[in-house]
This record gives C-alpha cells, structure tokens and sequence, in this order.
C-alpha cells in the first residue's frame, strides 16, 4: 500500500487544556474532507482524546468525544496510540474509543517516515 | 462570533432573526414551517426527497454537534437512505450548488465547518 | 525529516520526539533544547543511526553554554545553517 499522500497528524495535548487538540482534529477533518486519507496518532496526553467515558462538561464547553466519534464519517479510521503512551496513563486499551488502535513503540519510526505530510499539534 | 449578528428577518413578522450568511442566529427558532421559509427564501421547494435529507443532517448534527461537509454527508446519506441516494449527484440535483451548506441552512444549523 | 525541538531536552516533548527519530534523521536543537548541551548523556545524542544532532549556536551563546558547546558533540549551526537544514530535509516536524 503506497502512504504517497498520506497525511499524518500528531495530537499530543489533553482536551480543555488548549486549543492545540481543537486545531489537530480541525486540520484531519479539513484535509480529509478534500479528499485526503489521513491518520492519527495520539502521543502522551493526547491519548486522553480518546477517553471513550469523555461526557458533557461545564455548559458551553465544547466535548470532544463526538469530533473523535465523527471521525469516521470522514473516513480517518486509523487512530493509533503507543503502548507506552497508554501505560505512562495508567490506562487500558478497553478504556478507549472503539476505532482506537494500540501499536507497539518500535513502531513509530516508520510509521513517522513513510507519510508524506506530518504535522504535530 | 458571527452568528451572534443580526443581520435580516427571515419572515415579515420579524421574529425569526438570520445572520450575514443566512444561517438561523437562534437554532430554537427551527421547525419545519421556518425549514419551508428558508427553502423558499433559496427559491426551493421541499418535497420528501429533500426532508429526508434535512433529517439525515440534523441526526447527524445530533450525533456529533457539527454540520456534515461533503465527504461524511455523502456517507451519512448511504448509511441512512442506501446506496442509490448516498452519492454526491444526487444532493447536488436537490441541493444545487453546496449541499452541505444549503442542507445546513435549511435545517437550522449552523454553518458546516471545513467545508467550501 | 529534520525533527525541530525547543523543549528541554528531558520534556515530554523530547521523549515524544525521540520515539519516533528514524535511521537518517536530522535533529535540531533550538531555544530551551540546547540546555541538552549540558548533558553529555542525553538519549538524543546517539537516538539512531546516522543521526546528526545539530545545536542553533545563537540560542546556545545567549544562553551562556557556548563553553559546553565546544566540548560537546554537537554540530553547531548558525541561521544559515539553519535555513540549509531545512532545504537538505524534504519533511521537517516541530516538537514544541
């Protein structure tokens, strides 16, 4: 399978503690709807993203949980997490959303090198 | 944010406030009666073709609290209409122009966004 | 790919950089990452093979580790250096 033009975003912040996951979904979702494949990989505290008990916050708050669910509707259906992003957590694979995939840390160089596009929020 | 600004009524009692773009200022106001009066202000008529998209796209708004762009409205009309409806051609000859956005404005939401 | 940190090398930001540095890689030390210069034992000095690890020897000097640059390992750039950097890499990614 050829990764030509395939874009990987890198999320790395927590909902609610900057706009840096707001941005990094905004671009997959833009990218994707232009007809892009695209990827996810969700480093440190990223992973919280994918916190699939993620329910309503204070009014006006904007959740995060339905833009993840969203995401297959635009057909970015790999999201990837480290195992040692999950561990560092505390957390179990069964704790994330469905469409989540768990990847082994040796992994990553690869997978980093063989898309065209990278971007890291 | 723009959707705050008043920009035109919608109707001649001016109840129903719309912004620059003609999106409803307040999504309370939606029902299926204003939905008739938007689709006519775009020189639309709404048959049950076009409802059944309305429909696909405030579920879909439900679901993720935001509008459809093209790719997933496409998606999200397969998935809830069938094959035969879940193609862009067709949302176009209902919809011309922008189906996302015209489907958007209809049915009271706010405007898609990553959307042309 | 030419990785850009500006984070102190033992961030969080580092260690994600650091996992995903592949054979070939370039790095760049920049702003808060040149405090790497300090330690002689930083992973990031040998993260893979035939990986050069470059410092941006402006941010080094006003940060007073010129000293420590010299007796390092580092390959110390200037902003040219810099600006060719990025043109020798066709990917480049920010850790930040």
């Amino acid at each position: 399978m050829s990764h030509e033009h395939e874009r990987l975003v890198i999320i790395r912040h927590a909902p609610y503690s900057s706009n840096a996951l707001r941005e990094g979904l905004d671009v997959a979702l833009v990218a994707a709807a232009f007809g892009q494949t695209v990827s996810l990989l969700f480093l440190g505290q990223g992973v919280l993203a994918l916190l699939k008990e993620q329910a309503a916050g204070a009014p006006g708050q904007k959740a995060t949980l339905p833009t993840i669910d969203m995401l297959e509707m635009y057909d970015i259906d790999q999201l990837l997490v480290p195992q040692s992003a999950l561990d560092a957590l505390n957390l179990q694979a069964a704790q994330l959303v469905d469409g989540a995939t768990v990847v082994a840390d040796d992994t990553l160089p690869e997978l980093v090198q063989r898309h065209s596009y990278v971007m890291n929020f | 944010m723009s959707d705050e600004i008043l920009y035109r009524y919608l109707d001649a009692d001016e109840q129903i406030k719309l912004d620059p773009e003609g999106y409803l200022v307040e999504q309370g106001d939606w029902d299926e009666g204003v939905a008739d009066l938007l689709a006519k202000d775009e020189a639309l008529t709404l048959t049950e073709e076009h409802w059944e998209l309305i429909r696909v796209v405030r579920d879909f708004y439900a679901r993720y609290e935001m509008a459809p762009a093209m790719r997933p409205l496409v998606k999200a009309t397969k998935q809830a209409l069938g094959e035969e409806k879940g193609r862009s051609v067709y949302l176009m000859s209902l919809f011309p122009g922008s189906p996302p956005k015209r489907l958007a404005r209809i049915a009271g939401l706010p405007k898609p966004t990553n959307c042309l | 790919m030419l990785h850009v940190l500006n984070k102190p090398p033992h961030s969080e930001a580092a260690a994600q950089m650091l996992s995903t540095v592949a054979e070939g890689d370039g790095i760049l030390l920049i702003e808060d990452a040149v405090q790497a210069l300090l330690h002689a034992d930083w992973q990031g000095w040998d993260a893979a093979a035939d990986v050069s690890v470059c410092v941006l020897k402006e941010d080094a000097a006003s940060r007073g580790l010129s000293g420590a640059a010299l007796n390092s390992q580092a390959i110390l750039v200037d902003m040219e250096g810099f600006v060719e950097l990025t043109e020798q890499h066709t990917k480049i990614l920010s850790w930040y």
